[in-house]
C-alpha cells in the first residue's frame, strides 16, 4: 500500500497548490472539499493491515465534515455575499505558486532533517503536512477577502490533521474528536461572523477593516 | 441568574482551598497548585464583574442580553475546564473553546469596528491555538518512544526521555500559539482592538482571566521544559518575548487616544513582566505568580473603571474625557487608584511583585534585562501617567454630560472590592495564599 | 543490427507527417466534417518543394539558412532518440542534454530569422516563444533528470531501452506526475492549443505560427516538416516513459510503438478539440504549474533515495 498512500499525498500537495494559486472562491471551496474527502482516506492506507474501528470512524468524521458539511457551509456563506473572486490579493498568483514551490521544499529538506522516532509507512506524510500548514498560512496572510482567509485556515488545520494521523494509534479518541468537533465550530462561528461583515461593510474585503489602528 | 452561577463557582473554588481534590475522570482532570491559583482568580474576578454586569444592564433582560449571559457562563465553565485539565489536549480544547465562546461577548454591541475586532481577534488567535496544537502533536511525538501519552503526570515523570529535537520544536510552536493568546509580542496584535471594542466587563474578563489562563498553558510546557532539563532554552524564549512586548507596549502607549486601548497595552506589558519573571529562575517565578494575581485585580479595577467612564462620558478618547475627579468623585479616585495599581506605584501589590522580579535580575545577573525592565516601566508610568492625568484633572469639556448618570451601587462595590484586595496585597500576603504560591512556584522549579 | 538502423531511420523520417494528418482528421471528426486525407501532410510538403521560394530584401542569409539548420538539428536530435525500441544510431554518454540543446538551437535560429525579417508580427511571435521556451526548457530538463535518477543512467537509449522496466511499479506517483508534467510541455513546445491554436489566422493570437509567417517555399517546407518531426519525438520520449516493457520481437515492439504513437497524435486531437485556447498571460501559469509538478517529482525522488 505504500505507493498509493505516497500517490494521495502527491495529489494532497497539488490540490493545495490549485487551492493556493485559483482566485475564484467557489474553486477554492470545491478543490478544498475534494482534498479534505481525499485526506480522509489517507488513514485507511496508512492503517491497512492494524485497522481498529476507531481509526474508521475517525477518517469517515474527517471526510463527512470537512468534505461534506464544511463547504456546504461555506457555499451557504459566500451566497450573501455578492463577490465571487479574488480581484486583488496581496501577493499575486505567480508570486504565490512560487512562494508555495519553496515552501514544499523547505518543508522537504526540514523534514529529511527530523528523525519520527517510530517508523511510519510512508516518508512522505511529515512534509506533505508542513507543505500545506505553510500553503495555509501563504493563503491568510495574502489574500484580503474575508473567505479566502477562512479557505487558508482550514487549509492549515487540513495539514495538522494530516499530521496527526501519524499519531492516530496512540493518542486518545477523545482529543482527536474534539479537534473536529472545535474545527467544525470554529468554521461556523467564521462563517457568521464574514455575514456580520458583508452585512455591516457590503463586502467582505478585510482591507476595509482598517479604522482601528495607531 | 448569572449572579447565583458565580456565587456557586467561586463557592466550589473555595471548597478546593481545603479539600483539593487530586485526580478524577481518568485522571483528565485536576488540581494543582498551579491551576488552583489561576482557578481562584478567574472566580473572584468572574464574581466582581458578575456584580458589575447588575448596574451595567440596567435596562433589564431582554433576549440579546440572555444570550450574552449565557455566553458568558460557557466562557466561565471552559476556563475551569483550562486551569483542572491535566492534559495537554484537554487543555487546548479548552482554551480553543474559550476563543469561541468569546466572540459573542466581544462583538455584543455590533458596530464596525467591534466587527473589525472581532475578525482579527478570531482569526489571529484560531491561527495561534493551530500552531499550538501542533506544538501538543509534536509533543506526542517527542514521547512516542517511551511516555506514549499526552497526561502532564507521565509527561513530567518521563520528561528526561523525551526526544530532544521534538521537544524543542513543540516547545517553540506551543510557545507561539499561547504567546498569541496570552498577547505576548509580536502576536498580540489582536488584543488591542479586541479589549477596546468589548464592553468593558468583558474586556475586564478577557485581561484578567483569558489571558491568565493562556499564562497557565504556557506554565505547563514549562514545567514539562523544566523537567527534561531544558530551562534555558524556554527562559531565552520567554524573556526575549517579554521584553519585546513590554517595548511594544511603550511605544503604542504614548500618545494613545483611547483609554480603553490604552489599558489593552497596558495588558501586553504586564504580560511581558510575567513572561519575563518565568524566565528569571526561582525567585522570578515567585514574583511571576504573584503578579499574575496582582495583574487580574488590577485590570478589573481598570476596565471596570473604564466601564463608568463611558457610561458617564459616552466616549473613548481621552481627549473628550476631562475632569473626571470634579464631576465624579468616586470614579475619579478609582481611576488614580488604577493608574497606580497598573504603573506599579506602592503601596499597591503590583509594587510588590514588579519588585521581586527585579530582584530576581539582578541577583541572577541578567543586568540587561533589568535594565530594559526598569527602562520600559519607567517610560510607561510617564506614559500613562500623561494620559490620565490629563483625563482626571480640568473641567469636562462637554457640558450635557449629565448630572444624572451617577454610578450605581452595583458599579462602585466591585471595584473598590478589588482595589482594597490589591491594597492588602501590597502590605501583606496572607499565610494560606503565601503557601500556595510556595508550592506552585515549587511545581516550576522554584 | 543493419535492419533496426535503417528501420529507425525509416520512421523517422518518413511518419512523422502522418501524425500531424491524424490529428487534422480527429479535429475534423469532432466538428463534424470529413476533413483532409490523412495523408495531406505529404501532399502540402511535396506540393511546397515545388514552389519558388520569396525572400524579402530586409533579410539576409540568416533567413535562408534558418529552416535548413532547423530541420537538420530536430533530425540530429531524432538520431539521438531510441525509436520503437531501436537503439539510436548514435549514443553517448550525456546525450540527453545535446537532446533538449538542438532543441533549444532549432528554435533559435527560427527565432533569429523571425527578428531578420524586420516586421513586428514575427518579432512578437518571437519574444513570446522564447519567454515560454525559458520555462518548458526546465522542466523537460527536471523531467529528464528525475528519469535519468530513476534508472541511474545519463544516455536517453539506456534510460529508455530497459532503464525504467521497475519503475511504474516502484514509484508510480512520480511517473505520473512527469507524465503530466512532460506532456503539458509538449502542449507548449509544438505550439497546440491551449497555448497556441495551429489554425488561426490572426496574427495578434499567434505564437509559433506567426514567426514563419514569411517562410515561402521550400523553406516551408522545411519548416512544416521539422514541426511534425518535433511532434514525433517529443511524441516518443512521451510514450518511451508510460510504455516502459519491452517484448523480445523488435518487430512487434515496432508496431507497438506506432500504435503508442498514434494513440498519443489521437489525445492530442481530442484535447485540442475540447480545449478553447488560453489566454495569453495566463499560459505561464500553465507552465509553472508543469515546473512545480516536475520539481515535487524530483523532491520526492530526492527523498525516497535518502
Amino acid at each position: 500500500m505504500n505507493i498509493w498512500l505516497d500517490a494521495i499525498l502527491i495529489l494532497v500537495i497539488i490540490l493545495g497548490l490549485f487551492i493556493v494559486a485559483s482566485t475564484r472562491l467557489g474553486t477554492m471551496i470545491q478543490i478544498f472539499a475534494m482534498q479534505s474527502m481525499i485526506l480522509g482516506c489517507v488513514p485507511f492506507f496508512m492503517y491497512a493491515k492494524e485497522m481498529e474501528v476507531y481509526i474508521m470512524i475517525v477518517a469517515l468524521a474527517a471526510i463527512v465534515l470537512r468534505g461534506f458539511i464544511m463547504p456546504n457551509f461555506l457555499f451557504w456563506a459566500i451566497r450573501h455575499v455578492s463577490v465571487r473572486s479574488e480581484v486583488s490579493p496581496f501577493i499575486g498568483v505567480g508570486t504565490t505558486l512560487l512562494l508555495s514551490c519553496l515552501s514544499i521544499v523547505g518543508s522537504f529538506l526540514l523534514a529529511s532533517k527530523l528523525v519520527f522516532p517510530v517508523s511510519i509507512s510512508s516518508e512522505l506524510v511529515i512534509p506533505s503536512s508542513f507543505s500545506l500548514i505553510i500553503m495555509g498560512f501563504i493563503l491568510i496572510v495574502g489574500r484580503t477577502k474575508a473567505i479566502s482567509q477562512v479557505v487558508g485556515y482550514l487549509l492549515l488545520e487540513n495539514g495538522i490533521f494530516l499530521f496527526a494521523i501519524l499519531l492516530l494509534k496512540k493518542m486518545p479518541l477523545l482529543v482527536e474528536m474534539g479537534i473536529l468537533l472545535d474545527l467544525f465550530i470554529a468554521a461556523v462561528v467564521m462563517g457568521i461572523v464574514v455575514n456580520n461583515i458583508s452585512d455591516e461593510f457590503n463586502n467582505t474585503d478585510t482591507m476595509a477593516l482598517t479604522t482601528l489602528k495607531d | 441568574m448569572l449572579l447565583f452561577a458565580a456565587l456557586l463557582h467561586s463557592a466550589c473554588v473555595f471548597s478546593f482551598w481545603r479539600f483539593r481534590p487530586l485526580t478524577s475522570l481518568n485522571g483528565f482532570l485536576g488540581l494543582d497548585a498551579l491551576g488552583l491559583l489561576v482557578l481562584s482568580v478567574v472566580s473572584v474576578l468572574f464574581l466582581m464583574v458578575s456584580f458589575y454586569l447588575m448596574g451595567y444592564f440596567k435596562n433589564g433582560s431582554d433576549f440579546s442580553h440572555k444570550i450574552f449571559i449565557g455566553f458568558l457562563l460557557f466562557f466561565l465553565s471552559f476556563m475551569t475546564l483550562v486551569t483542572i485539565s491535566r492534559h495537554f489536549g484537554l487543555l487546548l480544547i479548552g482554551i480553543e473553546a474559550t476563543t469561541l465562546s468569546s466572540v459573542p461577548l466581544i462583538n455584543f454591541v455590533q458596530t464596525k469596528q467591534s466587527i473589525e475586532a472581532t475578525w482579527k481577534f478570531l482569526m489571529i488567535c484560531l491561527i495561534g491555538i493551530a500552531l499550538a496544537l501542533l506544538g501538543t502533536y509534536f509533543l506526542a511525538v517527542a514521547g512516542l518512544n517511551n511516555v506514549q501519552s499526552l497526561f502532564i503526570d507521565k509527561l513530567l515523570i518521563h520528561a528526561k526521555e523525551l526526544s530532544l529535537p521534538w521537544l524543542k520544536m513543540s516547545v517553540i510552536f506551543l510557545l507561539i500559539g499561547c504567546g498569541t493568546k496570552m498577547g505576548l509580542a509580536p502576536m498580540h496584535t489582536w488584543l488591542p482592538d479586541a479589549h477596546s471594542q468589548a464592553p468593558s466587563p468583558i474586556s475586564a474578563l478577557l485581561s484578567g482571566c483569558l489571558l491568565n489562563c493562556a499564562f497557565l498553558s504556557i506554565l505547563r510546557v514549562g514545567q514539562v521544559c523544566h523537567a527534561a532539563g531544558q530551562t534555558p532554552f524556554f527562559s531565552s524564549i520567554l524573556i526575549l518575548l517579554g521584553v519585546i512586548s513590554m517595548g511594544v507596549a511603550f511605544v503604542f502607549i504614548l500618545g494613545q487616544e483611547d483609554y480603553k486601548r490604552m489599558f489593552a497595552y497596558s495588558s501586553v506589558e504586564h504580560m511581558g513582566i510575567l513572561a519575563i519573571g518565568i524566565g528569571l529562575g526561582p525567585i522570578g517565578i515567585y514574583g511571576a505568580l504573584l503578579h499574575m494575581i496582582n495583574n487580574a485585580m488590577t485590570k478589573g479595577v481598570a476596565f471596570l473603571v473604564t466601564g463608568n467612564l463611558y457610561k458617564q462620558y459616552h466616549s473613548k478618547k481621552v481627549s473628550e474625557v476631562k475632569g473626571v475627579l470634579r464631576e465624579f468623585p468616586i470614579t475619579g479616585i478609582f481611576l488614580l487608584a488604577s493608574f497606580l495599581a497598573v504603573s506599579g506605584v506602592p503601596p499597591f501589590g503590583t509594587f510588590i511583585s514588579e519588585l521581586i522580579i527585579l530582584y530576581a535580575a539582578i541577583s541572577g545577573h541578567h543586568y540587561w534585562v533589568a535594565f530594559f525592565y526598569c527602562l520600559f516601566l519607567a517610560l510607561i508610568f510617564i506614559g500613562i501617567a500623561d494620559i490620565i492625568l490629563r483625563m482626571i484633572q480640568g473641567r469636562p469639556v462637554d457640558e450635557t454630560v449629565s448630572k444624572s448618570s451617577r454610578e450605581s451601587l452595583s458599579m462602585i462595590l466591585p471595584i473598590l472590592f478589588l482595589i482594597v484586595i490589591i491594597l492588602i496585597l501590597g502590605f501583606y500576603i496572607p499565610p494560606f495564599l503565601g503557601n500556595i504560591l510556595q508550592k506552585a512556584a515549587g511545581l516550576l522549579g522554584g | 543490427m543493419n535492419i533496426s538502423l535503417s528501420l529507425h531511420l525509416i520512421i523517422l523520417f518518413v511518419f512523422p507527417p502522418l501524425l500531424l494528418g491524424i490529428i487534422g482528421k480527429i479535429k475534423a471528426f469532432f466538428a463534424g466534417r470529413i476533413g483532409p486525407p490523412l495523408w495531406q501532410p505529404y501532399f502540402d510538403l511535396f506540393k511546397l518543394m515545388h514552389k519558388a521560394s520569396v525572400y524579402s530584401v530586409t533579410t539576409n542569409w540568416i533567413f535562408r539558412a534558418a529552416p535548413m539548420v532547423s530541420t537538420a538539428a530536430i533530425l540530429a536530435a531524432g538520431i539521438l532518440m531510441p525509436i520503437a525500441g531501436f537503439k539510436p544510431p548514435v549514443q553517448f554518454w550525456g546525450d540527453m542534454v545535446l537532446f533538449v540543446y538542438l532543441f533549444a538551437l532549432a528554435r533559435f535560429v527560427i527565432i533569429l530569422a523571425a527578428l531578420d525579417t524586420g516586421s513586428s508580427f514575427e518579432g512578437m511571435g518571437a519574444s513570446r516563444e522564447a519567454t515560454f521556451g525559458c520555462l518548458s526548457e526546465i522542466t523537460m530538463f527536471l523531467n529528464l533528470t528525475i528519469l535519468a535518477l530513476l534508472s541511474g543512467k545519463l544516455s536517453l537509449s539506456e534510460i529508455f531501452l530497459g532503464g525504467l522496466s521497475s519503475s511504474w511499479v516502484l514509484v508510480g506517483p512520480v511517473l505520473i506526475l512527469v507524465v503530466v508534467s512532460f506532456f503539458l510541455v509538449l502542449l507548449v513546445e509544438n505550439s497546440r492549443i491551449p497555448i497556441d491554436d495551429p489554425e488561426t489566422h490572426l496574427e495578434l493570437t499567434m505564437i509559433h505560427e506567426v514567426m514563419v509567417l514569411d517562410h515561402s517555399g521550400i523553406d516551408l517546407a522545411y519548416i512544416l516538416y521539422g514541426k511534425a518531426v518535433k511532434l514525433f519525438l517529443f511524441g516518443a520520449l512521451l510514450v518511451s516513459v508510460i510504455f516502459t516493457f519491452k517484448t523480445q520481437n523488435f518487430l512487434i515492439d515496432m508496431f507497438l510503438f506506432i500504435f503508442e504513437i498514434i494513440g498519443l497524435a489521437i489525445l492530442i486531437g481530442v484535447v485540442e478539440s475540447t480545449m478553447a485556447r488560453l489566454r495569453l498571460n495566463k499560459v505561464p501559469y500553465l507552465l509553472f504549474s508543469a515546473f512545480i509538478f516536475s520539481i515535487i517529482g524530483l523532491i520526492v525522488i530526492l527523498v525516497r533515495g535518502h
